[in-house]
């Protein structure tokens, strides 16, 4: 093709355009020249297909009528192809017997349900135009029709005899029908149908508006969740002290998990020698918290994290406390962990006391002209001015003390914030 | 065999509104011929088609052999189908099947009537009458559809599900072309009016003209030896008006507001005496009709009394309560896919922003559902929509099934025109 156009620009420089002409096209000669090429419509030496007016039987019908298409002549006779789109539902029927014995219903009559088969098998199973067309009494519902049908064709599946059991199971479940439920969602979907624009736009206003609370309550949650943490991380404390050494095992109690069975095996000799020596081997016994989430894990690693953070060590230094235990037993190493998070516990709590009593002196600040809510904020406000913050002098010395401070804020700390979030509310 | 669908067997589609017959081969992208349902006679002659109604002769009455879209004279539409098939389309009837297009509201006489002419004075091979909205759902490629077709004389909505009619849910009105037009000039101000009323002359009475500025007086003679009937004149009349109100009305799109709508483009048109005038907000008033006919006084509706009850009404209603009636007699199921598949189709559906209009009225109506309006993007789509329905139906494969012979005519009779075709 390209040396055809080439050869025909060729001839064109040459014969029909002018010199001159041809100068002032120069390099410039046109991309696109119609090329004239005279074998396109040759048919590359193939004779035309031959097609023929002829006439045709449709198999999809009955009658035999002989219609005519052009059909080409090198094709062989097939039966006519768009037959095998005459298809049907294939909707059930009953025979008379059939019917005598179990489709038999006190609010339909045989001439009803045989009308109304009639127009499934008419329509196709289309239930709108089903519904649409029936005329034999009003107020038959779509709902009446298709449980009738349905529940027909359930009886049907059930009493004929099928070679395989799932699929009759099958069929069962897909003729289905559930009236009740039916006609509820019809109802709901007639509802959402019927709205007003007014009831749409107050519809979107309240989601927008449920949206919002939903938001806040999530926020407010989130908030609170972290004051009950640090307090009740007191509270725990309190719990571990009196319980001893046996609680502070349960917190190894997941670390046995892999070895469940081992403890069972041990011999009363082994259990003497571990007396002996102040060994204490996790048990099982004891109740897993969550052991079903727990993915494995080696020991080392839950080991690892026990690291003291660098303040706590600070603080445990100036009371003088080493932060490696000389001896450590299990019981020792309990006492030590529990005075460990103790200290934690009150560094939390203060750093909580400081956050609350900051939003307190600032929700102060506003509400400051609004006199009711001065009166209600000032309760909390004496209370918090009666407890000094108590963390303020780092003197921790044993767990017990610390204890009751612990459930000291724990009866004013949750009123200030519910105390805050109503205010934050309004 | 590749198969795509098509195979044409050469059938013949015929769609006859209240006004207009369209005819031509299934498979074809338009109709062959279309000619006005109306005919021209006197007491030995009578003339169908373009040279018809539309050409003088003495003393010649104009009658319609349809009326409400509904075949009215049985004996002169054999005729002008007559003429159709051999003048127009030049054809042997007895080697084409016949599809013929029906209103909802047709009957099973007329239905049954019409099979007949096909099968007795035709002798077609195969014959099938179907309903014009599932064609023109067909038109637009979809089964599942409603379709409000906007015609010379009514305004019907109707739903389709699969194919199918939703008899419960045809509703229609007696508003079309023809009232819009008398609601246009109503709406003209007097000396408009009358300045339109003494131009309506038809050019087969104009002997000679010049050509004037728009507003000014016509110059013109006319043909002194001629002595028209009055139903030539009405017909050649309303035929005028037909042409004047598809070229210069149009539908504000967002409902009415004076003043938009004095800002749009005025449009002239040029009788065929060569008087000319300007129209500019009354061109919007006379499709106000359609929307919300009480304010205008609409003609009352009075219904055939073959028509099945949900059909009639006393008063023309409103398009989109006549929408929402439709939707609320369908089943609860299909409303959402009918809303959403909105087909206008129609002579009148060609008038600029209809579709928008209806769109947004039915946004009014009905905000809690999505509502899309189609409709087709040229104006033959619209105007002939039934009839490319039914060309595309009369040239699938897997429709010659559906024909009934002529050997199941012969022996079943009338019964089988409503047995197979449903």
């Amino acid at each position: 093709m390209a040396s055809d156009i080439e050869f025909d620009v060729e001839s064109l420089k040459t014969s029909q355009i002018p010199t001159n002409l041809l100068a002032m096209m120069a390099e410039n000669a046109p991309s696109v020249v119609a090329a004239r090429n005279p074998n396109v419509y040759a048919g590359k030496g193939k004779q035309a297909r031959k097609w023929k007016w002829e006439s045709f039987t449709n198999p999809a019908r009955s009658d035999g009528l002989q219609l005519r298409h052009w059909k080409r002549l090198d094709e062989f006779d097939e039966p006519y192809p768009y037959a095998r789109f005459n298809t049907t539902s294939e909707p059930y029927s009953y025979s008379e017997d059939e019917y005598d014995r179990m489709l038999q219903d006190v609010t339909w009559s045989r001439d009803e349900t045989d009308y109304l088969v009639k127009l499934i098998h008419e329509f196709d199973v289309r239930w709108p135009v089903i519904w649409d067309r029936y005329e034999w009494r009003s107020g038959r519902t779509l709902e009446d029709l298709k449980a009738r049908y349905f529940d027909i064709c359930r009886k049907l599946i059930q009493s004929r005899i099928s070679s395989d059991e799932s699929s009759t199971n099958q069929l069962l479940q897909a003729y289905q029908f559930d009236k009740e439920r039916e006609m509820m969602r019809k109802q709901y979907v007639n509802s959402l149908f019927a709205r007003t624009p007014q009831q749409i736009t107050e519809e979107e206003e309240l989601y927008i508006e449920a949206k919002r609370i939903e938001q806040d309550e999530r926020k407010w949650r989130c908030e609170r969740d972290e004051l009950v943490r640090t307090v009740s991380m007191s509270r725990n404390e309190k719990r571990k002290a009196s319980g001893g050494a046996d609680i502070a095992t349960s917190t190894l109690a997941p670390m046995s998990t892999s070895n469940e069975e081992q403890p069972h095996k041990r011999t009363a000799k082994s259990a003497a020698y571990d007396a002996q020596h102040y060994i204490t081997r996790p048990s099982s016994h004891l109740p897993l918290k969550s052991s079903s989430n727990i993915p494995p894990f080696s020991r080392a690693t839950k080991l690892a994290q026990k690291i003291t953070p660098q303040r706590i060590r600070e603080c445990l230094q100036s009371m003088g406390l080493s932060d490696k235990l000389q001896y450590p037993t299990a019981a020792n190493v309990a006492k030590y962990e529990g005075v460990k998070e103790a200290t934690a516990q009150l560094q939390e709590i203060r750093r909580a006391h400081e956050r609350v009593a900051n939003e307190l002196r600032l929700a102060k600040g506003i509400s400051v002209s609004a006199d009711e809510r001065a009166t209600a904020s000032t309760p909390v406000a004496r209370a918090a001015s009666e407890h000094p913050t108590p963390t303020s002098t780092p003197k921790p010395t044993t767990p017990a003390p610390e204890n009751s401070m612990g459930l000291s804020t724990d009866s004013s700390d949750p009123n200030e914030s519910n105390d805050l979030n109503k205010r934050r509310k309004l | 065999m590749v198969i795509y669908g098509a195979d044409e067997v050469s059938a013949l589609v015929v769609s006859a509104g209240s006004t207009t017959l369209c005819a031509g081969y299934a498979g074809e992208d338009a109709p062959k011929v279309v000619i006005p349902t109306h005919y021209t006679h006197n007491q030995e002659k009578t003339f169908f088609g373009d040279n018809g109604p539309d050409v003088y002769r003495d003393g010649y009455q104009v009658d319609n052999t349809m009326k409400d879209s509904l075949v009215d004279d049985f004996d002169k539409f054999t005729e002008l189908l007559e003429h159709t098939f051999t003048h127009c389309l030049r054809v042997n009837t007895e080697d084409h099947p016949l599809l013929f297009t029906e209103p909802a509201w047709n009957t099973q006489k007329h239905r049954e009537k019409i099979a007949e002419i096909a099968f007795d004075k035709f002798n077609v091979p195969g014959f099938y009458i179907a309903n014009d909205s599932v064609l023109s759902a067909f038109a637009a490629g979809k089964s599942t559809a409603l379709i409000i077709d906007i015609g010379a004389e009514s305004t019907s909505v109707t739903p389709i599900v699969d194919g199918f009619v939703l008899r419960k849910g045809v509703v229609r009105n007696n508003i079309g072309g023809t009232q819009i037009t008398n609601n246009y000039l109503n709406s003209l101000d007097p000396t408009q009016r009358s300045n339109l009323n003494t131009n309506l002359i038809p050019h087969q009475l104009i002997e000679s003209k010049t050509t004037v500025e728009p507003g000014k007086n016509p110059q013109f003679t006319t043909r002194s030896d001629i002595n028209p009937s009055e139903s030539w004149m009405n017909w050649s009349k309303s035929k005028i008006l037909k042409d004047w109100r598809e070229s210069t009305s149009a539908i504000s799109e967002n409902g009415w507001d004076h003043g938009a709508l004095m800002q749009r483009p005025i449009k002239s048109y040029e009788f065929p005496n060569g008087f000319a005038d300007n129209y500019q907000l009354c061109r919007f008033v006379a499709n106000e009709i359609l929307i919300n006919p009480i304010p205008f006084n609409p003609l009352p509706h009075t219904p055939n009394t073959f028509e099945p009850a949900s059909i009639n009404c006393s008063y023309p209603k409103p398009l989109p309560e006549l929408i929402k009636e439709s939707i609320q007699a369908a089943e609860t199921d299909s409303r959402h896919h009918l809303l959403s598949n909105i087909i206008i189709v129609g002579g009148v559906s060609a008038t600029p922003g209809l579709s928008e209009r209806i769109q947004n009225e039915l946004y009014a109506v009905l905000s809690n559902t999505r509502v899309k309006v189609h409709s087709p993007a040229n104006t033959v789509e619209r105007k002939f929509a039934s009839w490319l329905g039914g060309s595309m139906l009369g040239s699938l494969g897997t429709f010659h099934q559906l024909w009934i012979s002529q050997d199941e005519w012969r022996e079943f009779g009338n019964p089988i025109v409503s047995m197979r075709c449903k």
